[in-house]
């Protein structure tokens, strides 16, 4: 390459460098939904079986849809749509504290006193949320706040999805009161505003005003499982997560660009058989009724679906018929969202003690995540101690699934 | 000239000069920058900003009253002397530092309380700082005969390491952010290598923490042997780094006991009162004098006059800290109005008009509380246990939702639409705002007819100052012949605006 030519290129890079950086309009996915399985769910009786092997446990392994691809005999249900799915096997990280992994697979970031990192679904809420919604919403779990970003990206609660979502109507007060209220407010804070022209006073009569648009808006009915008719409800079940799944599929379809849904109970340091096989049930019902749903609906294409946890468990079972903390080998499952299914990306070996064959890390995860959402994975944001933070932590987008 | 003349006259002036006071510091300070300051706050503005400030509490409508009403010249000296006396004021500045210890929701509640009370005692009987420090960086023992272990078990509690606990030492106690070091040089500060934040880590690596489960309470003690290792961030490699203190290796770290040694370092480091003083600042005014307050080191070593001039008062006070936020309240920049502006400022910037800013949680929940009596209405209606267990579970729920802007700054802090539904939606106010039984709202209607004084009154209860001719005209327009009903939209819309939920 000449000397002008490489000039001319570079001067390009600079160009594009210096365009505003917004989510790409091409992205295959416009949303995302985390199905977050807290407490780090066992990887060798979920999506990387080991049968025959002294690690492998009571399980067994089916086959699945795909030729060649066995998963945990309680996953049918995901085993059948196995075409949808891309299972990861050779996630390896080293945060076994939960604290610490629960940020690190939120945020892409182990965790550094003195940088807050932001939940990756407070960068999408932060590039897509709606006027009148929030754009992260966790359900059944808080999820993780938006670090150094503006709170206004903090994860929208919402406690339970069985049960109404709260404060979103008035209180004890009927619409005209409520607006006769809301008027006198207006004035209040016009005034204080006029008087007291400040930055926080101002982004407080923002975020109260969002408030009153998403008390009124229409799509604000996604968090309302009532409306849903009674087959698909059926096919959810009424159980929490799938449950937290389906209001997920309302939120994704109302414009709500990332939600996150947490399953409880994986941290199964006893009685691990049961316990997985119970939350397998679980899990299976719920993430197949969304994959269908959202397929039926012509939202799969457009919608990422990842499956993943703290960390994984330890190959080797304890006298409480547990399994332990084991950051190093982790399946973490992908669907939808421009992902090619019907694949297994990585392997551990024979007994998952180690990761075999190549080997993912969290940047890689998280990259490939960004990417997929549209996100510029190399934006720098400056967090408060004046350092430039990367939306994704280096790494490469995981090339077999894009 | 010569030259021993010269510096003969220098040192003549230098000795006949009286050493400037804060006051004197701050106004040159304005001058220098031209900056013209904000009128003062009037004393209704005033006594609600202090009140909240010291002691995390709303002054009630007959304290407001008083106050404004009160021709001593002396009153707001001795109403600082009163705050500083309450117990309120070493609860609030416990709630603070639990706050930064990242300790607020620490559990068992027993724990959290224990803790919470050695801070909350130690502020109320005015402990030196820096014996509170070293009592906090180099306690042993149980937590429940041992309240000064909060500071260890707070920043460690949360999949704390050791690498935790040195970064959080070095933030509260020295107003650094070490903890860049731990993976890379410091880009900006020298002392900071990351071999000096293995030093610093290399205090902490002995100490062990053990639940003991059925005392329900934390044990902590150090073990002989440990070493800091440190992955080399250029090469890879692991190496053992010894306990070294901001570029100095501190050769009887073990003979005094590793912790021990880091306290006398740091209470003897200059950085120690400076770091005190900027965040007591910070606190009182919503941006530190060096900002952000925790980061005195690397580009930001120069020290404006006013944090020079108080970390001087700090250390020859014996760290007295009563002292110091005496001699803050009453300065001139203290005392300025909140009102005009706007984003960006410059007399906001150089603290000659008062910021507003958001109200910690508890004291949000605490100035809902106070304001409405919900907590007395409740009692009459449930008992008073019960309405108790209601108020925590409250406080729990409002400390979840309103926690996300902890120790944010001023400059970024927005608040969120959770937040915002709260206010509007949830029990506190809605229930708050009520006529009844036992509430502030029956009480002021019950006291007098007269439309006007009710108005005013209600505005003592909430933004502590009488209403304006152009509010009381407004406020009776909407409160008309109406019943009830028009006093309690008038209330809620009072404490779910911006004027009463922040302070200014």
């Amino acid at each position: 390459m000449n000397r002008r030519h490489f000039l001319h290129m570079s001067l390009g890079a600079a160009l594009w460098a210096a365009l505003p950086r917004r989510a790409r309009a091409d992205a295959r996915a416009k949303a995302a939904i985390l199905l977050y399985m807290e407490g780090g769910p066992s990887q060798i009786d979920t999506f990387d079986p080991k049968p025959g092997r002294p690690t492998g446990g009571e399980f067994k392994a089916i086959a699945t849809a795909v030729a060649g691809i066995q998963i945990s005999e309680h996953l049918p249900g995901l085993a059948a749509r196995m075409k949808h799915l891309a299972i990861v096997r050779s996630l390896t990280a080293n945060e076994g504290n939960h604290e610490r992994a629960r940020r690190l697979m939120h945020t892409g970031y182990a965790p550094q006193a003195g940088v807050d990192h932001p939940a990756l679904g407070s960068i999408v809420a932060e590039k897509r949320a709606p006027d009148d919604l929030p754009g992260y919403v966790a359900v059944s779990g808080p999820g993780e706040a938006a670090g150094f970003l503006s709170a206004e990206l903090s994860p929208f609660f919402v406690q339970s999805a069985g049960k109404p979502v709260r404060y979103l109507e008035p209180a004890g007060v009927g619409e005209a009161r409520f607006a006769r209220r809301i008027e006198l407010w207006r004035s209040f804070e016009d005034d204080f505003l006029r008087s007291h022209a400040s930055r926080y006073a101002e982004a407080q009569r923002t975020v109260g005003e969002k408030a009153i648009a998403m008390m009124h808006s229409p799509r604000v009915a996604a968090f309302k499982l009532d409306d849903e008719p009674a087959a698909t409800r059926q096919a959810y079940g009424d159980g929490e997560f799938g449950l937290g799944c389906l209001m997920a599929r309302r939120l994704v379809e109302a414009g709500v660009p990332f939600v996150e849904v947490t399953h409880k109970g994986w941290d199964t340091h006893k009685d691990n058989f049961p316990t997985v096989k119970r939350l397998s049930e679980e899990l299976d019902r719920g993430m197949g009724a969304l994959l269908d749903d959202l397929a039926a609906r012509g939202l799969l294409d457009q919608t990422l679906v990842a499956w993943m946890g703290d960390f994984g468990r330890t190959p080797t079972i304890n006298g409480n018929g547990g399994r332990d903390h084991y950051p190093g080998c982790q399946s973490v499952v992908l669907a939808g969202g421009g992902i090619r299914g019907g694949q297994v990306v990585g392997a551990t070996d024979a007994d998952g003690v180690a990761v075999k064959d190549r080997p993912v890390a969290v940047p890689d995860l998280f990259r490939t995540l960004a990417t997929q959402l549209g996100l510029d994975p190399d934006e720098r944001r400056v967090a408060p101690s004046g350092r430039p933070i990367k939306t994704v932590d280096g790494g490469t987008v995981i090339a077999e699934l894009v | 000239m010569n030259r021993l003349v010269l510096v003969g006259l220098l040192a003549a002036r230098a000795a006949a000069a009286p050493p400037p006071t804060l006051d004197a510091t701050i106004r040159r300070t304005w001058s220098d920058g031209k900056i013209a300051p904000a009128p003062p706050a009037d004393d209704g503005t005033f006594l609600r900003r202090i009140s909240l400030d010291l002691t995390g509490k709303l002054p009630s409508r007959q304290a407001a009253a008083v106050y404004i009403g009160d021709p001593d010249p002396k009153k707001k000296e001795k109403l600082v002397d009163r705050l500083l006396a309450t117990t309120e004021y070493g609860d609030h500045l416990a709630d603070v530092y639990l706050g930064l210890f990242g300790g607020r929701d620490l559990k068992p509640p027993a724990l959290r309380d224990g803790i919470h009370a050695w801070l909350a005692g130690a502020f109320n009987r005015n402990e030196r700082w820096d014996r509170m420090a070293t009592a906090m960086l180099a306690a042993t023992g149980k937590a429940s005969d041992n309240g000064a272990l909060g500071f260890l078990i707070a920043t460690g509690a949360r999949g704390g390491t050791p690498e935790a606990v040195a970064g959080a030492s070095a933030r509260v106690f020295l107003g650094l952010q070490a903890q860049c070091a731990q993976c890379h040089d410091h880009p900006y500060d020298p002392r900071f290598r990351q071999e000096d934040f293995y030093g610093l880590v290399a205090f902490f690596i002995r100490t062990r923490a053990r639940p003991v489960k059925e005392e329900m309470t934390v044990e902590v003690f150090d073990a002989d042997v440990g070493q800091a290792k440190m992955k080399v961030h250029k090469t890879g490699q692991v190496v053992v780094v010894k306990p070294k203190f901001l570029g100095r290796w501190i050769a009887d770290a073990d003979a005094v006991g590793r912790r021990t040694a880091l306290a006398r370092e740091i209470v003897g480091s200059p950085l120690f009162a400076e770091a005190a003083v900027n965040h007591m600042w910070a606190l009182l005014f919503g941006r530190g004098v060096v900002q952000p307050w925790d980061d005195l080191g690397g580009e930001n070593e120069e020290r404006p006059p006013i944090l020079a001039k108080l970390a001087a008062d700090f250390r020859a006070s014996g760290y007295d800290r009563k002292a110091l936020v005496r001699e803050i309240v009453l300065s001139d920049a203290y005392a300025r109005g909140s009102a005009g502006g706007g984003a960006g400022d410059a007399a906001e910037q150089a603290f000659a008009r008062a910021t507003v800013r958001p109200l910690a949680p508890e004291t949000l929940f605490q100035a809902l509380v106070d304001a409405t009596g919900i907590d007395d209405a409740a009692a009459r209606r449930v008992g008073r246990e019960l309405a108790q267990t209601k108020l925590d579970q409250g406080l729990r729920q409002f400390s979840f939702v309103f926690g996300d802007d902890e120790m944010a700054e001023v400059d970024r802090a927005t608040g969120n639409v959770p937040q915002a539904l709260v206010l509007f939606n949830g029990e506190l106010v809605s229930n708050g705002a009520r006529a009844a039984p036992g509430g502030e709202l029956l009480g002021i209607l019950g006291e007098t007819e007269d439309p006007t004084a009710r108005v005013t009154r209600i505005y003592l209860q909430t933004y502590t100052r009488r209403p304006t001719a152009g509010e009381l005209q407004r406020a009776l327009a909407f409160v008309g012949r109406g019943g009830v009903d028009r006093y309690e939209d008038l209330f809620y819309a009072l404490l779910t605006s911006t004027e009463f939920t922040t302070n200014h």
